[in-house]
């Protein structure tokens, strides 16, 4: 148990920065929902320099992080604590980009987590 | 029982009621995202287990592999950034969830690992979380986004 706990420390380090990378991406596209096409969706939300540059930051620190964990850990055990990602997202949605996260979402994901710990574990 | 069309009208509902592009992209993304776990984690089996931080760095960015996980990057971004500009961060993420079944099938198929009970309960789990939440409003923020003058959300808007 004391030897994986860094990888664990790891994993749980890297769900965190990728909602907010998440977050982030999030921000910079909503520039883009009303336009027109797919390019110019990309176009408008690439532009948000400072939405896409703390979430690409926070992505390769993310990768960075997945990446040692993944090397002390099996994917089988990391990919099921890494769901703990979904509980992550779901309050820095609510909290952060104020979306309507109602209690079948709340319901879903906890199955959603159940269900990767099943299959992680089996 | 007297029409087998009306039994599960809501998986009807992901293809006509969400806008195509959604679930199109939701899609590309998981698929992606099942390619990108594996080579990944073969990328980073060629790592010896002692490397520091920069050998690591270093012999993963050696690997021919590695600009194929990148190319794959490129092509998640793209489609997600297409997502998160049309649907909820919040109904989006859940639902990739769905690459964790197809890693799982991945696995069974190239390691030949065994399919448990307990692993299909599992799966069985996950599908219906998964359908519960491509149930709800694919997109809770556009009143605001759309335009800032739109009244705020009416309670009888709100997911459930």
């Amino acid at each position: 148990m004391t030897e994986r706990l860094p990888g664990l420390l790891l994993v749980l380090v890297s769900v965190i920065t990728e909602g907010l990378g998440h977050v982030a991406f999030k921000r910079a596209a909503d520039f883009g929902h009303n336009s027109p096409t797919a390019i110019a969706v990309l176009r408008t939300a690439l532009k948000q320099y400072k939405w896409v540059g703390s979430g690409v930051a926070c992505f390769v620190a993310e990768g960075l992080c997945w990446s040692f964990a993944l090397k002390t850990l099996d994917v089988s055990l990391a990919y099921p604590i890494g769901s703990l990602e979904l509980v992550v997202i779901m309050v820095l949605s609510r909290v952060i980009l104020k979306e309507q996260v109602g209690l079948r979402r709340w319901v879903g994901i906890t199955l959603i987590i159940g269900g990767t710990i099943l299959v992680g574990l089996s | 029982m007297k029409s087998p069309m009306v039994r599960f009208p809501q998986v009807s509902n992901i293809i006509t009621k969400v806008p195509r592009t959604v679930w199109l992209s939701l899609i590309i993304t998981i698929v992606t995202e099942t390619a990108i776990q594996i080579v990944w984690k073969s990328a980073v089996l060629c790592v010896p287990q002692s490397a520091g931080f920069l050998e690591t760095v270093q012999t993963i960015a050696s690997r021919p592999m590695f600009y194929l996980l990148l190319s794959l990057f490129v092509v998640q971004f793209i489609y997600w950034i297409l997502l998160l500009a049309k649907a909820d961060l919040s109904y989006i993420q859940p639902i990739t969830a769905l690459s964790l079944i197809t890693v799982a099938a991945c696995s069974v198929v190239f390691f030949g690992e065994n399919v448990s009970l307990v692993r299909i309960a599992g799966i069985v789990m996950i599908l219906i979380g998964v359908w519960l939440i491509s149930n709800t409003k694919h997109n809770t923020m556009a009143p605001d986004v759309l335009s800032p003058c739109a009244a705020p959300g009416k309670p009888s808007e709100t997911t459930l």
